[in-house]
């Protein structure tokens, strides 16, 4: 089988892969969703029909849509229907509360949302609580159009939304839309990130953004069409988009793990749908080893590489990989939303001897990628060895921060050093070192953002939420530390409130605001938090308390 | 073949729960989580022989709906 460059394409626009692929191969499976397939023809077909349909409800160049559902085969549909519109994406988890899905249709107004039956009812909830106009149009894309009117929530729908669209509109829409008018530079999707503020920000990311990690990608893991390519990831998360068009560049099989039981049983997709190529946070490895499933040799018979991204992979979980599937190679690749996906890689390797007490590295920049280490006080570059800011520089960078220019002049700011890799720097935030041999360690954050299951997290964006609760004077969220980090919520309120009911009132307010992965796990009861000598709220204190009492608890 | 005051029994004692009713479910009560779910899911597969698709794996997290599940599956002597 040829595995060299030439498997590469050579396209302007990401969907262009699709109609490269389905001209090549139009009965190859592009997606396996267990029960129902589709094939690169057939989802072409659907992508240029959207494409339509989305143009004829006035969806033009630069327009930003959302993708309101979790991943699927109709997911992949709205996204590239989209970008075939020249619109940019924007996903809306569906399992995000309401005043959050809100906050990001009214930020990037939106005209069209793109969904399935199973989430109008969300979509509902979303719209009432949007501060500004309502999107003009939901398309339905699993809505058969006869059973309109038996439908509660579509009535519902109705009355707020001028245009609801099922399925027999898409199918009668032209499955030859106009020709592109965008160019690589337009922005292919916005991925809201947790900022401090209590308020998520959209990171712009282009058509040349994406194609300049995926064609490297593709390339480097030698992704084919014969690969079957694992769909983890959320779409709200953009490690999604390489397992998207890292599949549809390579012509390759998406797997997308479309339940929460497949969710929550990643070894048995692997197993039944003979992944290929596996890619998420490596906290899936620590779930995997708790939960039983990760067995020696249960994935020996289709798997042939696994890629994690997203927060550390520490030394723990590879060992409990190599000890497993010592012949199946793993590699570490890093890089923030700005920076599209990853623009670091590291072959963890299966013959090289591993130690269990060294960090695994975060490797070295991609191709088109360089980093710079700066002091941490200053703009001064550090020497190998030494601990410094992380700046990122190279053909990745994000575009910004949409409609956030402060943030973005914050964090994308000139770079003085060289111009080798354009003229901007990207402050990632992350504190890092370079050794003597030139490969990178990633040792964390600089300020208080933590990672759940891959998810940022800035922590006072979990403070923010609890400070609205009537019965809070004061709080502080910290990151346990473990196998699995888990948050808990420090709280200062009166003594008589500080009993079960209390907690979970807080949890559930917390859960009306905030995604799942960012709602504390516990609650600590103080009547004042902890302060150091400068008045401020002492974390570790807090953090070492909350550890003594856990262990208080196990050892008793 | 199993009875449903069986199976019942055996996720009491996989899940090392202290009482159980049909309404058990994960997240209802401590000591069903997502993890052990998994868990409990493989020994059940181990236990009876069945098969349990993944995508079914969410929905079965219930007494009543591993009863129901098993009852439909056949496995389970009316």
């Amino acid at each position: 089988m040829q595995c060299d460059r030439s498997n590469v394409l050579e396209v302007d626009l990401l969907h262009q892969a699709v109609e490269s692929h389905a001209n090549m191969r139009p009965d190859h499976m592009a997606i396996d969703q267990g029960k129902r397939t589709i094939t690169y023809g057939e989802l072409a077909e659907k992508m240029h029909r959207l494409a339509s349909l989305l143009k004829s409800h006035g969806v033009k160049r630069h327009d930003r849509v959302g993708i309101f559902m979790g991943n699927s085969i109709e997911a992949c549909v709205g996204i590239l229907g989209t970008l075939r519109s020249d619109a940019c994406y924007v996903p809306l988890n569906p399992t995000f509360p309401p005043p959050r899905l809100a906050g990001i249709v009214d930020d990037a107004q939106m005209n069209v949302l793109i969904t399935v039956k199973s989430n109008l009812k969300m979509i509902q909830q979303t719209i009432t609580m949007l501060e500004g106009p309502s999107p003009n149009t939901i398309i339905v894309l699993d809505l058969d159009d006869s059973v309109f009117s038996e439908n509660e929530n579509l009535q519902a729908l109705a009355s707020a939304v001028e245009n609801v669209v099922g399925n027999e509109a898409l199918e009668k829409a032209s499955s030859d839309p106009d020709s592109s008018s965008a160019t690589e530079e337009d922005l292919a999707y916005l991925m809201y990130t947790s900022g401090t503020t209590g308020k998520s920000k959209g990171v712009m990311i282009s058509h040349r953004n994406v194609k300049t990690f995926i064609t490297w990608a593709v390339d480097h893991f030698k992704i084919t069409h014969v690969d079957k390519m694992s769909n983890h990831s959320a779409m709200s998360f953009d490690l999604s988009v390489f397992d998207i068009f890292g599949a549809f560049f390579a012509g390759a099989t998406l797997v997308p793990l479309a339940t929460v039981g497949e969710q929550m049983f990643p070894s048995k997709v692997i197993r039944n749908r003979k992944i290929t190529i596996w890619f998420s946070v490596p906290s899936v490895i620590s779930m995997m080893r708790m939960s039983k499933q990760l067995t020696p040799g249960a994935f020996s018979d289709s798997l042939r590489l696994a890629i994690f991204c997203g927060e550390a992979l520490t030394p723990e979980q590879v060992a409990a990989w190599k000890d497993t599937h010592p012949d199946i190679p793993i590699h570490n690749i890093y890089g923030p939303t700005e920076a599209t996906i990853a623009c670091t890689h590291h072959n963890v390797g299966v013959d090289s001897p591993f130690d269990v007490n060294a960090p695994v590295p975060i490797g070295v920049p991609c191709p088109s990628t360089d980093f710079l280490i700066l002091e941490r006080d200053s703009d001064e570059l550090v020497a190998d060895g030494e601990i410094g800011r992380l700046m990122i520089c190279g053909s990745q960078l994000a575009a910004g921060y949409w409609r956030r220019d402060d943030l973005t002049e914050k964090a994308f700011r000139t770079n003085p050093f060289t111009t080798d890799f354009g003229d901007l720097m990207y402050e990632s935030g992350d504190l890092a070192y370079r050794d003597t041999n030139g490969i990178y360690y990633c040792l964390g954050r600089v300020d208080s953002q933590v990672k759940v299951m891959g998810y940022r997290i800035e922590l006072g964006e979990i403070e923010v939420v609890l400070g609205r609760h009537k019965n809070i004077a004061e709080s502080a969220v910290v990151c346990i530390k473990g196998e699995m980090p888990t948050l808990v919520a420090a709280v200062a309120i009166e003594e008589k409130l500080q009993n079960e009911d209390t907690e979970t009132e807080l949890l559930d307010h917390c859960a009306d605001f905030l995604p799942n992965y960012m709602v504390p796990k516990q609650v600590k009861f103080f009547n004042q938090l902890p302060k150091n000598v400068n008045g401020k709220i002492d974390r570790r204190a807090i953090e070492m308390q909350v550890q003594a009492d856990d262990k208080g608890i196990s050892g008793g | 073949m199993t009875t449903v005051d069986e199976l019942t029994e055996f996720i009491r004692s996989s899940l090392n729960l202290k009482d159980i009713t049909e309404d058990s479910g994960m997240g209802k009560v401590r000591g069903w989580d997502s993890l052990n779910h998994v868990s409990l899911v493989m020994s059940m597969e181990e236990e009876y022989d069945i098969e349990i698709p993944p995508d079914m794996i969410g929905e079965l997290t219930s007494v009543a709906e591993i009863v129901e599940f098993f009852k439909e599956e056949g496995a389970i002597a009316e």
